[in-house]
C-alpha cells in the first residue's frame, strides 16, 4: 500500500470538499460535474455495459457524499471517488454471478475467448471503425479476471500514478505492477491484428 | 427541543465529571492562574531551494512527505510568558502577526488559541483563528499564507506552550 | 524467490521508464515479491504514470448531457443538499463533540494519574501529537482544512489556502 500521502492536491478542489461535506449543492454539482466523466470510463471498463456503468457512477456518488466526513483531505478526493466506483462495479459484477472462462490466477496468458473478427468490407466509415474497435476492446476487457480488470480500468485513464490505483484498488504498488502487465499482456494477444497505427482514434 | 435539552446535559455531565475528577486529583496539580511560556516560530516554506534550518531539522523531513515545500528557513522565534486567558502578541515577518493565549493546562496537554493578522493599509486584517488542545512544550503549525506576492514561499507558524 | 539488488534497480528502471512490456512473467513475479517486501522501494513508483498504449484506450462515446441531468437528478435526490452558503465575512467550524469531550476528559485525566508530567528542558521542535482541534475561523474567501499524520501520532497541520490561489488552482 502506498504510504506516501503528499498533499499536492488542487486547491480549489480542496474548497469544493469542504464545501461539499457541509452539504452545499453548488459545491457537489461541481465535483459530480469534474469526475463524473473518470468514474463512468472506469465503471465501464469493470461493468462492460453502458446502464451498468450509470448506476455505478450514481451509486457511488451518493456514497461519496455521504462519506465526505470521513474523507482524509491529504488524499486525492479523484482517487478516493475512484476507489468508492471500483468496488461498486467489482460487487455488481459479483452480483450479476458473471462467469467468466478465465482462471482467477494472474499467471496464465492465454486468451480463452475468440473475439469476432473485424470485416473490412463492412466498414462504411471512421465512426463505424472506432465503434468496432472500441467493442473489440471492450469483449477483450471483459475477459479479463476482476482483479485486472479493475487495475486496467483505472490505468487506462491514463492520468493515474501506480501509487493512485494503488490506494485505489487497495492493493500494495507491486501488486498493481504484476496485474497490469498481466492484463496488458493478455489484451495486446487477443488485439494483436489492430496494429498501433489502426487505433489513432482518441478517447470521447 | 428534546434533542437540544440532551446535548445540554451531556455537556453539563462532561464538564461536571472532569470537575470532580480534577477535585479528586490529591497533589501536582496544576492550579489556574499560573502563567504559562509560550514560543512562536516563524517559518519560511520555499520551492526555491533545498536548504532547512538547523532548528527544524527534526521535522524537515515529515514536513517535506506533507507539501511541496523543499526549503524551510527559520526566519524569527519569539518566547514569552502570558496568564491564563491572557494574550502574548508577537511580529512575525513581513507584516504577519500572531496573538497566542493559552485557555487551560491539564497535566500533559495545554490548549491554546491563536489568531494570524497581516498589516494591510495601517490595520491589522485578520486571516484566521484556532483553537486547539497539544501536548505541553511540543509545537502545532498553522500555515499557508504566501509572504510576498512576487514568490511562492508562505508562511508557517509553530506555537507551543507548557 | 530472491533478487539480487542490483538486478531489482534494473527491473525496476525499465518500470519507471515505460518499459513494463519488456519484463518476462518470471521477472514481474520476482519484482512484485521484492516491491511488496521494501516499501521504501516501491515509492519510486509511486509518482510513475505507467505507459500509455493508443490501442487500449479507445472508449465508446460517453453518455449524453440528459443522462448525465438524470444522473445528477437521482444523486441530488438521494443525497439532500442545501443551497450554497451566503458568504460571511467571518465562519466558524466548531469540532467540539460532548461525549467525545467527556471521554478526552477521563481517559487523559486516567493517563495523567498513571504518568508524571514530564517537562522538556528548552524549546527543542518538535510537533504535538495526538492534536485536538477544537474551533476553527477562517476571513474571506479563504480555505482551510487540518491535515492529519498518515502514521499513528495524530499530529496535525492547519493549511489555509488563500482565495486567490484557489481560484489560480481551478
Amino acid at each position: 500500500m502506498n504510504s506516501v500521502t503528499r498533499l499536492n492536491v488542487d486547491r480549489s478542489e480542496l474548497c469544493l470538499v469542504e464545501q461539499a461535506a457541509r452539504g452545499e449543492r453548488d459545491a457537489r454539482r461541481e465535483l459530480f460535474e469534474r469526475h463524473r466523466e473518470a468514474a463512468y470510463r472506469v465503471a465501464l471498463r469493470i461493468t462492460g455495459r453502458h446502464e451498468d456503468a450509470l448506476d455505478v457512477v450514481q451509486d457511488s456518488f451518493i456514497k461519496a457524499f455521504e462519506r465526505l466526513g470521513d474523507f482524509q483531505r491529504a488524499a486525492g478526493f479523484k482517487t478516493w471517488l475512484l476507489r468508492i466506483v471500483t468496488n461498486r462495479a467489482l460487487d455488481l459484477l459479483r452480483a450479476r454471478k458473471v462467469r467468466l472462462a478465465v482462471p482467477l490466477d494472474a499467471g496464465d496468458d492465454e486468451p480463452r475467448f475468440e473475439l469476432p473478427a473485424c470485416n473490412d468490407a463492412e466498414q462504411p466509415g471512421a465512426e463505424l471503425e472506432y465503434r468496432e474497435l472500441a467493442e473489440r476492446l471492450r469483449q477483450a476487457v471483459e475477459s479479463l479476471p476482476p482483479e485486472q480488470r479493475a487495475v486496467f480500468a483505472l490505468y487506462a485513464l491514463g492520468e493515474m500514478t501506480y501509487g493512485q490505483i494503488a490506494e485505489a484498488v487497495g492493493v500494495p504498488i507491486g501488486t498493481v505492477m504484476s496485474r497490469l502487465y498481466h492484463a496488458r499482456r493478455r489484451l495486446h494477444r487477443l488485439l494483436e491484428d489492430l496494429a498501433p497505427s489502426e487505433a489513432k482514434v482518441e478517447d470521447r | 427541543m428534546c434533542a437540544a435539552i440532551h446535548d445540554r446535559f451531556l455537556r453539563i455531565f462532561a464538564v461536571a465529571v472532569c470537575v470532580l475528577l480534577v477535585h479528586a486529583r490529591a497533589d501536582g496539580e496544576d492550579k489556574k492562574g499560573q502563567s504559562y511560556d509560550i514560543s512562536v516560530w516563524a517559518i519560511r516554506a520555499t520551492k526555491s531551494n533545498t536548504q532547512v534550518s538547523p532548528e527544524l531539522k527534526p521535522i524537515a523531513q515529515e514536513l517535506k512527505k506533507r507539501f511541496k515545500y523543499t526549503g524551510f528557513k527559520l526566519e524569527r522565534k519569539k518566547s514569552g510568558r502570558a496568564g491564563e486567558g491572557k494574550t502574548l502578541s508577537t511580529d512575525l515577518i513581513a507584516g504577519f502577526k500572531a496573538k497566542v493565549t493559552p485557555l487551560e493546562r491539564k497535566g500533559s496537554r495545554v490548549k491554546l488559541k491563536i489568531e494570524v493578522t497581516k498589516r494591510e493599509g495601517g490595520k491589522d486584517k485578520r486571516l484566521a483563528g484556532t483553537t486547539f488542545t497539544i501536548t505541553r512544550g511540543r509545537f502545532q503549525l498553522l500555515g499557508g499564507w504566501r509572504i510576498d506576492p512576487k514568490s511562492e514561499d508562505v508562511l508557517i507558524v509553530a506555537v507551543s506552550a507548557r | 524467490m530472491t533478487m539480487p539488488d542490483d538486478k531489482f534497480d534494473e527491473l525496476l528502471d525499465h518500470v519507471a521508464a515505460g518499459r513494463l512490456d519488456d519484463l518476462t512473467p518470471e521477472q514481474v513475479t520476482s519484482l512484485d515479491t521484492h516491491l511488496n517486501a521494501a516499501a521504501s522501494s516501491s515509492e519510486r513508483l509511486a509518482d510513475v504514470v505507467p505507459e500509455a498504449d493508443s490501442r487500449l484506450s479507445v472508449i465508446a462515446p460517453t453518455p449524453t448531457d440528459a443522462e448525465w441531468d438524470g444522473v445528477w437528478q437521482r444523486i441530488d435526490s438521494a443525497a439532500p443538499a442545501r443551497e450554497s452558503a451566503p458568504r460571511v465575512i467571518g465562519r466558524t467550524i466548531r469540532f467540539w463533540q460532548p461525549l467525545a469531550a467527556a471521554a478526552a476528559c477521563l481517559l487523559l485525566l486516567i493517563v495523567w494519574r498513571l504518568s508524571p508530567v514530564q517537562v522538556p528542558p528548552g524549546w527543542e521542535m518538535r510537533l504535538s501529537d495526538h492534536v485536538v482541534v477544537h474551533e476553527i475561523e477562517i476571513f474571506g474567501d479563504d480555505c482551510v482544512f487540518v491535515a492529519y499524520s498518515d502514521n499513528e501520532s495524530g499530529s496535525a497541520v492547519i493549511w489555509v489556502f488563500e482565495a486567490e490561489e484557489a481560484r489560480e488552482g481551478a
